[in-house]
């Protein structure tokens, strides 16, 4: 694991393998003379080439494949995808379509929050190597968060069909639609568990954070009920735009000598995720959940995790919400025509082109399409929203660690850990990212 | 080669009561990482079967890993460099028992689509150039070295992963399910896709899957790979009926498994984007398929 390789006064700390985080990253910081000469961070998970693997292929096998992008939070890749497709053909779905994909979004933020949470950051607070190790003293709250987990899975289950990879979401609506006892009884699973999120808002918000503050922008999407599933683009400075211009607005570059795609906003870094959603939609939160705002420290990115313990909380009360109102009834999914959206004027004659963004749990997700007049996929484009993070995460660790260098290697490797483990970055989904370098200032 | 091992290895097993506990690691290549969130999705049986069993590697769950040696390996996620590939004969030689976790570990799943394509084909669209990138061909891990058990889907089934662990511990093989799709379809009263005029890939795919997909009244898409006895003609004339063009169906086959040996023979080595796409590029004979055959089986 760290490697500590002192060559006169040149330290260089290693983390070949990033534990507890999805995907695959490691980090080298350079420091000389007791000065922090170089941080780099290497995401050396494999390229997969999405953009390129769904080209020519039809519009309904785009939404399956691109939800095998991401493990932890497929439904959101799966509906992202199947919203990029509707707008390109400009298909309207219906009400109760709309509700059951917002239904799905909570659960997937269920299940990720309350597995980033439990298995992957609380054992780092609590001292442990593992959830495994820390159930011996703390099984209560592994136990808590387990079943959170398992009714997040059981919601996407009953709804999507499936846990990962959802199947019953298609183009148009459902091919299944959930049944209505099945609902029912999630609602009195939702109703009995509700405190146990209440208790995770607590336990988050009594736990010691590391102390550090910075400056910067964030964005996140806005709506009134801190929904997941659609809303304008919102930054902390106010500007609100509709996510067809985002490529006017975010700036995909590529750096010479590297792979890596960075997402600026201005040419600055940005970060988005639970922390940026509570601070540019922390309005919309149910009343239960805003009773924790105070106790944030938007500056703090390590507090991420006390907003996705907030937004645990809220999509609760939302989940409870809606399934008291819900009355499911058989609909198939809308049939359209390819040919439809070649009417859109800014593209190419005989193709369409749709863009969509939703609230994945680590933040905004984009899927861009086009398709020719068969209906095959002639250009993708997909930002995830670690992409969108990585950069802030650098340049955190590049405010943070000068603090550190004073410290035992251990706590400096326990630290920079705990910072990138707080975006909750998933490194599969990134996988535009190879490396990563940040240069000497 | 992906085909079952017909000779299945045991663990050796002390019948005594201080029995050891199996040290298990749980190693990922390139991938969504769902698998080992299937594995994680067993909320219920998590805590008490790792307690049963030493888990002394899971960098996705745990800070401290070992470096083996191992009773038990499931590896997720496809090999697609060359590291990987070192490193797949590297974990074969410490492990008694191997087992591919879920569809890429199989066949290569999703990321070995681009098997069926140009270097370029691939990569320009996303990367602008081919320069940077050192990647080979996605391939499950079998293309390598020996693999004991395979876990087909895209996801695993997490209640044949807990199957084969209780099996293991006890010192038994587990066996590979050895029916189609259609046989659990049938069971689940699902009316037949084919029927309706969907193609539906249930006849020639391995089941154990529950049928999930047929249940929520999807076509299967073959995610598990095909059977060993597949008859892929007669299904591909079907599709043809069902009035989908040559290319459309070749591409059905390269969804999840389109590198095993059934599926990679009907479809031919290329099957192009170029032709499609405007101003895709030139088209470059580097074809991903035949890339670093040398570093094929041991």
């Amino acid at each position: 694991m760290a490697k500590n390789i002192n060559k006169g006064k040149t330290k260089t700390i290693k983390l070949d393998h990033i534990t507890k985080i999805e995907g695959h990253a490691k980090l080298t910081i350079q420091i000389v003379k007791n000065k922090l000469k170089k941080v780099k961070l290497d995401v050396y998970e494999s390229a997969r080439f999405f953009e390129s693997l769904v080209l020519c292929r039809k519009y309904d096998q785009l939404s399956p494949l691109t939800s095998r992008i991401c493990g932890t939070c497929s439904p959101s890749h799966a509906i992202t995808s199947l919203l990029a497709t509707e707008n390109a053909f400009k298909i309207k779905v219906s009400e109760q379509t709309k509700t059951l994909r917002d239904l799905l979004m909570y659960g997937t933020i269920i299940q990720n929050h309350a597995m980033h949470l439990y298995l992957l950051v609380l054992p780092d607070y609590f001292g442990y190597d593992s959830a495994i190790e820390m159930a011996s003293k703390y099984k209560k709250e592994v136990l808590m968060g387990l079943s959170l987990k398992k009714l997040g899975n059981e919601l996407v289950t009953v709804v999507g069909g499936r846990e990962i990879h959802p199947i019953s979401a298609v183009i148009g609506g459902f091919s299944k639609i959930p049944e209505q006892d099945k609902l029912k009884e999630l609602l009195v699973k939702f109703r009995k568990m509700k405190k146990y999120a209440a208790a995770t808002a607590d336990l988050f918000s009594k736990l010691t954070y590391p102390k550090f503050s910075r400056e910067t922008q964030a964005f996140g999407l806005v709506n009134k009920t801190h929904s997941f599933y659609h809303g304008k683009i919102n930054c902390v400075g106010g500007i609100c735009f509709a996510e067809q211009s985002y490529d006017n607005i975010f700036e995909e570059h590529l750096k010479k000598g590297s792979t890596a795609k960075v997402v600026l906003y201005k040419n600055k870094p940005f970060f988005n995720g639970a922390l940026a959603r509570l601070l540019v939609n922390g309005d919309s939160l149910s009343k239960d959940a805003k009773k924790y705002l105070p106790k944030i420290d938007v500056k703090n990115p390590f507090h991420n995790n006390l907003a996705q313990a907030i937004e645990l909380v809220h999509s609760f009360d939302r989940i409870i919400e809606i399934l008291e109102k819900i009355k499911v009834h058989d609909e198939k999914p809308v049939s359209f025509d390819v040919k439809h959206g070649r009417r859109n004027a800014e593209t190419a004659e005989g193709s369409a082109r749709g863009i969509a963004v939703t609230e994945a749990p680590r933040g905004l997700l984009f899927h861009d399409y086009t398709y020719d007049e068969n209906g095959h996929c002639i250009k993708a484009n997909i930002i995830t929203p670690t992409a969108q993070n990585l950069k802030q995460m650098e340049e955190d660790l590049k405010l943070m660690l000068p603090s550190l260098l004073s410290k035992p290697e251990s706590v400096i490797k326990k630290h920079v850990e705990m910072l990138i483990r707080a975006y909750d970055p998933c490194f599969s989904c990134s996988s535009h990212f190879l490396e990563m370098k940040i240069e000497k200032r | 080669m992906k085909q079952k091992n017909k000779k299945i290895k045991t663990l050796t097993q002390p019948n005594n009561k201080k029995q050891k506990k199996l040290k298990v690691g749980i190693f990922s290549f390139t991938s969504c990482a769902g698998c080992q969130f299937e594995i994680l999705d067993l909320e219920d049986e998590l805590l008490d079967i790792f307690s049963k069993v030493d888990i002394i590697h899971f960098p996705m769950a745990k800070a401290k890993n070992e470096d083996g040696p191992f009773d038990v390996v499931f590896v997720e996620g496809a090999v697609t460099t060359p590291e990987e590939v070192k490193k797949i004969k590297e974990i074969r030689n410490k492990t008694k028992y191997l087992a591919a976790l879920g569809t890429c570990a199989s066949y290569g799943g999703v990321p070995s689509i681009k098997d069926f394509y140009t270097e370029e084909e691939i990569e320009v669209p996303v990367y602008k150039t081919t320069k940077f990138i050192k990647s080979i061909r996605a391939d499950g891990i079998g293309n390598y070295v020996k693999v004991d058990y395979f876990l087909h889907g895209c996801p695993h089934n997490k209640y044949e992963f807990l199957h084969v662990m209780k099996e293991l511990m006890v010192g038994k093989s587990p066996k590979q399910p050895d029916y189609p799709v259609c046989k659990e379809c049938r069971e689940n009263k699902n009316p037949c896709l084919l029927q309706q005029g969907k193609p539906c890939m249930g006849p020639i795919t391995n089941g154990g899957c529950n049928s999930v997909c047929t249940n929520n009244d999807i076509a299967c898409t073959g995610c598990r790979g095909p059977l060993d006895d597949a008859n892929i003609d007669p299904i591909v004339h079907l599709y043809e009926k069902m009035g989908f063009s040559d290319d459309d169906i070749k591409k059905f086959f390269i969804g999840y498994a389109g590198t095993s040996k059934l599926f990679s023979k009907f479809v031919g080595q290329t099957c192009s984007i170029s032709q499609n796409i405007p101003n895709s590029g030139k088209i470059n004979q580097r074809n991903y398929f035949n890339k670093n055959l040398s570093e094929k089986k041991q």
